[in-house]
């Protein structure tokens, strides 16, 4: 805290300009910059990379503000496989109306599904991707991610919906712009520093392995589905990603599995009383299983079996559901990287799909 | 709207247009104001209204008070001002604090009371707003600046859209003066304009967000045990140096902004990690709040005109206040609190070693200058830490040196820090003594070609999202 006197006359306040041309050094900038950036594009393209949307909250906003129009849509509810596995042009083409993709990354969809559920009108049907492990997480990244959305959404602003679609239209032009593998601190990790053996973070996230545009229909790229390194660079990061952190507490199994039932009756209690509002409102639930392979399928299958985790959130909702081990039809799909399929094998799983959820829609379940 | 996004560029390209096209000056003014209220409700729409209020309330009061001779008249329609502006305040960023100590007072006393939560959203900047209006109200009844004469050229200075929602807070009498004659920026005021704004961008965007939100956000969210010594000093090391780019980065593209329109805002940093002591901190650091809090607060007081005594307690009491300007939390308190100490011990120091010719060696200075940056460090803990208990936690991981604790960084992270911390230390002692524009001005062109090149490519490449700047909660 100053404790000299202070001034109270009334002057003109100048600033100092330094003695340069500054109009001449901003215009030399410029054109460094104009040069310098140019080539970053050309040196991105040349690596394979291409103009695409960045998936941003912004993004999911602007699908998300559409319930308040039309709050009787299909809207898709989930994680990536959702995002990436079901193409809404078939369901569109098949089921004469196009759904709203609200699926984002490494979710859990409880809080879309909650959202839903206490929105005053809506009475559409919710297709609700389940990954068990993300569906039953009790907090962490899936939990926040949807969190984040929903509160981005809910402060959603004139001027970020203004910077959502200036930052759309060049997006659509440069290929540098990719917020998932090349912002500078993508590039810096790219180092592969080491870390303390001691130390303790997040798993590695995957890098940039998919597109995604203006209505949010995701897709694997066409680099992710024929680069075999990457696949299996993303397999690699799949593993510690899906495998639950090491028991601090030291539980024996019995104690572990019946702390396990407790999270997973905690999460079904939560859905039954969501999926309840919607459907009390005239809405339709539908939950689906999409395909993994390979030893993701194994770690799933281990740690999420079906019986204690997919079959209940049936039971207990007294919901239909689709799980792709159900239906020959919808067996047998490669995942090249054994989480996702790739575009061309998203187009042709719906449509494998939509029979399924026409049967019931006859049913009057959807 | 914030400066980081593509739609402030789009809106100050537009206003820039306007600005250069329309010749009259009142014209321009209008716009200015137009624009000002838009970049506002570009937030949050309806709480415009209530700059306008403040605006409308202040306007009459200080109109009023200009002619008013009566001691009681001037008195009512000063505590209308205060009771307006900081009704205003308390209600929106105290409001949820006081109910909540009210409520935990009354069950301390045995009584079971329980008020339904408050949903109230803080409007962006009001704590720098209020503090500007009311800046003007007391000069006016202090008699220490006449009133403005145009109430457009006081909505303007009001809600000046670069410094609106988060200083530097002006005083009237340094722009009302401004509002005189036509502002229109040479093309080396403009282009130095656009330095600023590349210089706050760069320090917002590359440093704060993306070289060090991440390890101060790491080390302060974890609440699971103590931290590794080193991880804990790095997170604090990062908060420090981001708090300063988040903030100064802001204040410096705010006077680019207003520069390439003509207009001159006041410096709000120099150099702070370079302070030797406090007080040399505090003129150092947020200098448009430390010099109001001096001039409307502490020199009410009574300042250091009464005695060793009463200037310690006004300045323990002037730094409780500006601890509680920051945020409704008793951990803002503390941080007050801590600074208050610093400076008491620093009074009743200089006046027992002031003399010492050590202290005034280079060696003496620098050392001193450590100490200085190491103790303000501490202090974030407590501006940072979410309450009480996180920031005990990680207080006691500074200071645990038995190699336990949770390593909580990856090493990027920690050369990263490592890095922009010494560098924003290295920048703060080469600043020392001399403002930026001068040092600035002994660069070869081509020099200030690459810094500003290597700024603009370096905010390219981090396409960071448009994050708010960490102030506007204030």
């Amino acid at each position: 805290m100053p404790s000299s006197t202070s001034s109270f006359k009334t002057y003109q306040l100048e600033r100092i300009i330094p003695k340069h041309h500054w109009a001449t050094l901003a215009l030399a900038t410029l054109l460094s910059v104009s040069l310098l950036t140019f080539s970053w594009e050309f040196y991105c393209r040349s690596l394979g990379y291409a103009p695409t949307l960045n998936d941003t909250k912004d993004l999911w906003a602007s699908r998300r503000v559409l319930i308040e129009k039309d709050p009787t849509r299909t809207v898709l509810i989930g994680a990536s496989r959702m995002l990436f596995d079901f193409d809404m042009d078939v369901y569109e083409k098949e089921m004469g109306e196009r759904p709203l993709q609200l699926a984002t990354v490494g979710t859990n969809p409880g809080p879309y599904l909650e959202d839903l559920a206490n929105h005053p009108k809506f009475s559409g049907t919710v297709i609700v991707g389940v990954v068990p492990g993300l569906f039953f997480a009790p907090g962490g990244p899936p939990m926040k991610s949807p969190l984040d959305h929903l509160k981005y959404f809910q402060d959603w602003s004139p001027s970020q919906k203004v910077g959502h679609y200036l930052g759309m239209f060049l997006e659509r032009r440069f290929a540098f712009i990719n917020q998932e593998d090349l912002t500078l601190n993508q590039l810096l990790l790219s180092f592969k520093i080491s870390n303390r053996e001691k130390a303790k973070f997040h798993p590695e996230l995957p890098p940039y392995f998919y597109k995604i545009d203006e209505e949010r229909q995701g897709g694997m790229t066409d680099i992710a589905a024929q680069d075999i390194k990457l696949q299996k660079r993303i397999q690699q990061i799949w593993i510690p990603l899906f495998t639950p952190p090491p028991d601090k507490k030291k539980m024996s199994p019995s104690e572990k599995k019946a702390q396990v039932k407790k999270m997973a009756d905690m999460v079904l209690e939560k859905t039954k009383k969501n999926v309840d509002k919607i459907v009390a409102r005239g809405g339709k639930v539908v939950f689906i299983r999409l395909p993994s392979t390979g030893q993701l399928r194994e770690i799933e299958n281990k740690y999420t079996p079906r019986a204690g985790f997919w079959d209940r959130i049936l039971e207990e909702t007294q919901s239909p559901g689709v799980h792709f081990e159900d239906f020959d039809q919808l067996k047998g799909f490669n995942c090249p990287e054994w989480s996702h399929l790739s575009k061309g094998d998203s187009t042709e799983f719906t449509k494998r799909l939509i029979p399924i959820l026409k049967k019931l829609r006859n049913k009057g379940k959807i | 709207m914030l400066f980081n996004s593509l739609s402030f560029i789009l809106f100050f390209l537009i206003v820039i247009t306007l600005h250069y096209t329309i010749r009259s000056w009142k014209a321009q003014k209008t716009i200015l104001l137009f624009a000002s209220y838009i970049f506002y409700a570009a937030w949050n729409p309806p709480f415009v209204i209530l700059l306008w209020f403040s605006t409308v309330v202040d306007w009459y009061v200080a109109k009023s008070l200009e002619n008013e001779e009566k001691v009681v008249t001037r008195r009512i329609l000063l505590s209308v001002s205060l009771l307006v502006n900081l009704g205003l305040l308390g209600f929106f960023k105290y409001g949820e604090f006081l109910l909540e100590n009210f409520v935990g007072a009354l069950n301390f006393l045995g009584i079971d009371f329980q008020a339904a939560a408050p949903s109230i959203i803080l409007p962006v900047g009001i704590s720098f707003y209020t503090f500007q209006t009311l800046s003007y109200t007391l000069d006016i009844y202090f008699r220490r600046a006449k009133p403005s004469k145009s109430f457009l050229d006081f909505a303007l200075y009001v809600t000046f859209f670069p410094q609106l929602v988060a200083g530097p807070i002006v005083r009237a009498t340094e722009f009302l003066p401004q509002c005189e004659e036509p502002r229109r920026a040479t093309r080396d005021q403009f282009g130095w304009g656009l330095y600023f704004i590349t210089l706050g961008l760069f320090q917002k965007v590359v440093l704060a967000d993306g070289m060090l939100s991440s390890a101060s956000d790491t080390v302060f969210g974890h609440t699971d045990g103590s931290i590794f010594v080193l991880d804990a000093w790095l997170g604090v090391l990062a908060f420090s140096a981001q708090i300063f780019c988040d903030f100064a980065g802001y204040s410096t593209c705010a006077i680019g902004v207003a520069l390439c329109l003509g207009f001159a805002l006041p410096d709000n940093f120099r150099s702070p990690y370079a302070a030797i002591g406090f007080s040399d901190f505090w003129k150092r650091w947020h200098m448009t709040l430390s010099t109001w809090l001096r001039d409307y607060l502490y020199i009410s007081l009574g300042g250091n005109r009464h005695g060793t005594f009463r200037t310690l307690v006004n300045l323990m009491v002037t730094m409780l206040i500006g601890g509680l300007w920051h945020g409704a939390s008793w951990t803002f308190v503390a941080w007050g609190a801590l600074h208050g100490s610093y400076l008491v011990a620093e009074h009743l120091l200089r006046q027992k070693f002031g003399g010492c010719s050590w202290v005034k060696t280079v060696l003496g200075r620098f050392s001193l200058g450590m100490l200085t940056f190491f103790l303000v460090c501490l202090g974030w803990v407590f501006f940072r830490a979410k309450d009480f208990s996180s920031a005990w936690l990680l207080m006691s991981s500074l200071f645990s040196f038995s190699g336990t604790g949770v390593q909580l960084l990856p090493t990027l992270e920690m050369m990263q820090v490592t890095v922009v911390v010494v560098g924003l230390l290295a920048s703060h002692w080469y600043l020392h003594e001399k403002r930026l524009e001068h040092a600035m001005q002994n660069f070869p062109a081509w020099l200030v070609v690459v810094i500003w090149t290597s700024m603009l490519f370096g905010l390219i490449l981090m396409q960071g999202g448009a994050n708010a700047f960490i102030y506007f909660q204030f």
